[in-house]
């Protein structure tokens, strides 16, 4: 998975990594960053003491894609279901609805801060529902 | 604007990105991020790869994160991004380099430093000294910000090829720390020679 490089002298030089390797490394950073998708569902795993496999599980997506979403900037406020769900349809989410909804859940805790797990459940279902009157302000 | 070797995002994607829309960043970053990585290993060999790539990532997520302050109009996203990246791989550069020289010369460097005489104008005569400040002055002015900078170094009297290599990095890339600072310092002296003449000063006015 490494491309070979010489120096002038032809002597081998540290392996160059492939792309994949590269964005691999970016898909790590990238999740970490404050305002990503990955640290989102990180604020989520921690709340809900649930471990990453869990959550791609419940989101029937592959190790790689999962790893690609997470290193995704967070959808915008105001197109936040049509950007998390082209996010979802990009990384070939198969739970898109299920995603969609713990992205919510997600970002309005991070939003409110504090309220207990129960209470954060009902608010992002509660949420969920006057989306589809269209009535949620964002 | 330059025609680039590197692959450019599309005008749409450029739009996109201009609106903040996460997709397309990422679609971006995939697209640049290989090629600019290989480009920066390459031009700064002389730093750890590691250190690089983390400065590489730093940039990209800032670009991404501050997405409205890139205008598509006036330079190639490329561009941007290689602009940024320069100046933070020359801070880089400048940290290793000091790293670097405290570990060289062991506690009592600073100190000596300290107790140099600048340029060492007392062992010269006053007449010569002033003869000497009005060159430089002059040659300053006739020379780009980088090479004022090297003669700077020069007439300090600096041997470390690292302190003359990391203004270089300032200003461009090093890829050869030796070869570029010894071709730097002989095309600045030609010059300074060439001001000197121009200027009506004999060599034996500047010895």
């Amino acid at each position: 998975m490494t491309q070979n490089r010489a120096n002038g002298d032809g002597a081998p030089m540290a392996a160059l990594p492939t792309d994949a390797e590269i964005l691999q490394k970016w898909y790590t950073y990238a999740a970490g960053q404050p305002g990503s998708i990955g640290s989102l569902l990180q604020l989520l795993r921690f709340r809900q003491r649930k471990s990453e496999e869990q959550q791609q599980l419940e989101f029937e997506v592959s190790t790689a894609d999962f790893a690609r979403l997470q290193s995704m900037r967070a959808p915008r406020a105001d197109r936040f279901h049509s950007d998390a769900e082209r996010i979802a349809a990009a990384c070939h989410v198969g739970q898109v609805f299920r995603f969609v909804q713990t992205l919510l859940l997600a970002r309005n805790l991070a939003a409110k801060g504090q309220p207990t797990e129960g209470e954060v459940y009902e608010a992002a279902f509660d949420a969920s529902a006057s989306d589809q009157d269209g009535t949620e302000e964002e | 604007m330059k025609e680039s070797n590197f692959p450019q995002p599309s005008s749409e994607q450029l739009a996109s990105f201009r609106e903040g829309d996460p997709l397309v960043a990422n679609e971006i970053v995939e697209l640049v991020l290989p090629s600019i990585l290989r480009w920066a290993w390459t031009q700064y060999k002389l730093l750890p790869q590691d250190d690089v790539q983390d400065i590489v990532h730093q940039v990209l997520a800032e670009i991404c994160h501050h997405y409205t302050r890139y205008d598509p109009g006036r330079v190639l996203f490329t561009t941007y991004v290689i602009g940024l990246l320069k100046l933070r791989l020359a801070d880089l550069y400048a940290s290793q380099q000091e790293i670097d020289e405290k570990e060289e010369s062991g506690p009592d460097a600073y100190e000596k430093l300290l107790s140099l005489p600048y340029n060492d104008s007392e062992a010269l005569d006053e007449d010569t000294r002033i003869v000497h400040e009005d060159f430089f002055r002059q040659v300053e002015e006739h020379l780009e910000p980088v090479e004022r900078e090297l003669f700077q170094l020069m007439r300090n009297d600096v041997k470390s090829t690292r302190a003359f290599a990391a203004v270089l990095v300032r200003y461009g890339s090093v890829s050869d720390e030796e070869r570029d600072v010894k071709n730097a310092k002989a095309r600045l002296m030609r010059k300074v020679t060439f001001i000197g003449k121009t200027l009506g000063y004999a060599p034996e006015d500047l010895q």
